[in-house]
């Protein structure tokens, strides 16, 4: 069996959508009992970071070139890392000031593996708008790790305008190039 | 108030990202590099007789001068002539071949973006087709044989470990009291190596694998179509069952690590998981080739090597867990779980002997083959040191442990405990090694 690029763009869409959720419940504002804001400790996150991970993985065991197995491998290590240390942090097993820092970075990380496919395969369907997404990812994870040393931080952070922007585009551009 | 107002609107946030999962469309598909789209004769096809010609057809038009096809026998005899090329289809003339499994190899250039893709496959004519021949003269910057070891390696961290603890620690909990066990994170840390490394060395031993069967550089081979070699051999099949065992795998030990409630049944799943996946390594071995029973021999041996050095494994990690317990609660643990992990090594040492003499006689068509081949020298010195680990297994067994049984403080275990680890870790690569040699005949 190949995934054929539309089934490839579909997965895309999945992950897209996950992606957004993922956003929604990290970034929209939570108050606690006190009327403060409070961080989540909803599992949906980590475990969507995961779930994430094995769908990336399983565009590599059937993706049907090598660059693409190479990329998405590195992706689904990053997606999967992230998750689990956002699950324990957020089931109080392992706390660490810099656990702040995961999802930020692995932003970066995803935005630049984005841009080394881009450089891989330059001639590849939607070359310019992987690296744009990559981009947007990067700008995003940027953003948030500065916020994260601000001592007054915005309510809503800036990251989250590039972050949407990514996670629309990985849902409806793929389709739209693989159409 | 505010707070239930933001949680509904999450939630309502939430629902409506995950219904944009649901609304899929089905439209047409799009192409970038020249894929082959259809061969005949086909991949893992077998064939009454010979065929005369062979079919190619491309998700792209390809350039004729760049078009490079050769179709090899057992033998190395290639049967294709020049290639005849219109748009994406190749066809190739055959000359006449005889019964056996053909490689087919083929490497285009794409009209469209002039980038190179390639890839290979195999059929049969008369016979079930073999797995694609190697190209001769190939060599890789990674050695097989070390993908091989890491990979046991994982076995043996995650399957033989947390399933030597599983059947320890339950029963020496209940002797004991009920007390958390002081290895527990050590194990996890150990078991999520072992399965990422297991992962990863799947994934570039297929590669590797891969490569060496479709050839044609580096460069090329970061286009080379895959799915051939994942679907049509062993190999591929198993690394696509076993990336996602040890996924799972993963996925149970992470919830371990954050559910310490239910630590040990997820440890213990993970373990049997772990033992699971081992299969992917019997299925893409030697001996799958040669029947049923001589797969299933070769997956009781590789399982049972398992339990035997994880069982050593965990004894290890516990000792260096134990040393923050008080010294009487650390030497009844201890005492404890070494008597019964002696109990389950002695079965587990008597299934890989079995296995191993069972195996040999299907792999060696004649005793001289274990010293006139490779593979037989490799099998001799395997087996030799082998030996030495079941000497030394044996050693603690008739001495060591009754004086354990009667009292004797444990540490006078540890130095040959250790020696024995060792030996085996250096057995379980001269197993890497053997699994990557040509049995002779």
């Amino acid at each position: 069996m190949i995934l054929p690029h539309l089934q490839i763009a579909r997965a895309h869409w999945v992950l897209g959508a996950l992606f957004l959720a993922i956003l929604i419940e990290e970034y929209v504002p939570l108050m606690g009992s006190d009327g403060r804001p409070v961080r989540s400790r909803s599992l949906f996150v980590p475990w969507g970071l995961m779930i994430g991970a094995v769908g990336v993985w399983a565009t590599t065991v059937f993706a049907d070139v090598v660059h693409d197995m190479l990329v998405h491998t590195l992706w689904g290590d990053i997606l999967f890392a992230a998750g689990a240390l956002e699950l324990a942090r957020r089931r109080g097993v392992y706390e660490r000031p810099w656990l702040d820092s995961v999802l930020p970075l692995a932003f970066v990380c995803w935005g630049s593996l984005f841009v080394i496919h881009v450089v891989m395969e330059p001639a590849a369907v939607g070359g310019g708008w992987h690296l744009a997404m990559g981009l947007l990812l990067i700008a995003g994870g940027i953003l948030e790790v500065v916020r994260l040393q601000l001592r007054r931080a915005p309510r809503i952070p800036l990251a989250a305008l590039p972050l949407t922007g990514f996670a629309l585009a990985l849902i409806v551009i793929p389709v739209s190039q693989a159409t | 108030m505010r707070a239930g107002l933001a949680s509904r609107a999450r939630t309502r946030a939430l629902v409506a990202a995950a219904c944009a999962c649901v609304a899929l469309a089905a439209p047409s598909t799009a192409g970038a590099h020249a894929s082959l789209q259809t061969a005949n004769p086909g991949s893992g096809r077998t064939l009454s007789a010979a065929p005369q010609t062979l079919e190619l057809a491309f998700s792209e038009d390809v350039i004729r001068r760049y078009a490079r096809v050769s179709v090899l026998g057992a033998h190395g005899e290639d049967l294709a002539g020049p290639p005849r090329v219109a748009g994406g289809v190749v066809e190739v003339p055959l000359r006449p071949g005889r019964r056996g499994s053909y490689t087919v190899r083929w490497r285009m250039v794409s009209s469209d973006d002039g980038h190179a893709s390639a890839g290979a496959y195999s059929f049969g004519v008369q016979v079930k087709p073999q797995a694609p021949v190697p190209v001769k003269g190939l060599t890789v910057p990674v050695a097989p044989q070390l993908l091989a070891w890491l990979q046991f390696l994982g076995v043996v961290l995650a399957g033989g470990l947390l399933t030597v603890r599983a059947l320890v620690w339950a029963p020496a909990r209940r002797v004991l009291g009920d007390e958390s066990a002081p290895d527990a994170t050590a194990a996890i840390a150990a078991a999520v190596v072992g399965a990422v490394l297991a992962l990863h060395a799947g994934t570039i031993g297929f590669l590797v694998g891969a490569y060496l069967v479709i050839g044609g550089g580096f460069t090329g081979f970061e286009h080379a179509a895959i799915e051939p070699i994942r679907a049509g051999t062993h190999a591929g099949q198993a690394w696509t069952a076993t990336t996602f065992a040890w996924l799972g795998v993963l996925a149970l030990l992470v919830a371990a690590w954050v559910t310490p409630a239910r630590r040990e049944t997820l440890l213990a799943c993970a373990g049997i998981s772990g033992l699971a996946a081992a299969f992917g390594l019997s299925w893409a071995s030697h001996p799958s080739s040669r029947g049923t029973l001589a797969l299933v021999a070769d997956y009781a041996h590789v399982l049972a090597s398992a339990l035997w050095v994880g069982g050593l494994v965990a004894l290890v990690l516990l000792a260096r867990a134990a040393r923050s317990l008080p010294p009487a609660r650390r030497e009844a643990i201890t005492r404890a779980c070494v008597l019964r992990v002696s109990a389950l090594a002695a079965p587990a040492v008597a299934v890989v002997g079995a296995g191993g003499v069972y195996l040999a006689l299907r792999e060696l068509p004649d005793p001289s083959a274990l010293v006139s081949s490779h593979y037989g020298i490799t099998l001799l010195a395997k087996t030799g040191v082998a030996l030495g680990a079941v000497a030394l297994g044996g050693y603690h067994r008739r001495f060591v442990v009754p004086r354990l049984a009667a009292g004797t403080p444990v540490a006078t275990l540890r130095a040959t405990l250790a020696l024995e680890l060792g030996i085996l870790l250096a057995v379980l690569a001269l197993a890497a090694v053997l699994s990557q040699s040509a049995p002779p005949g």
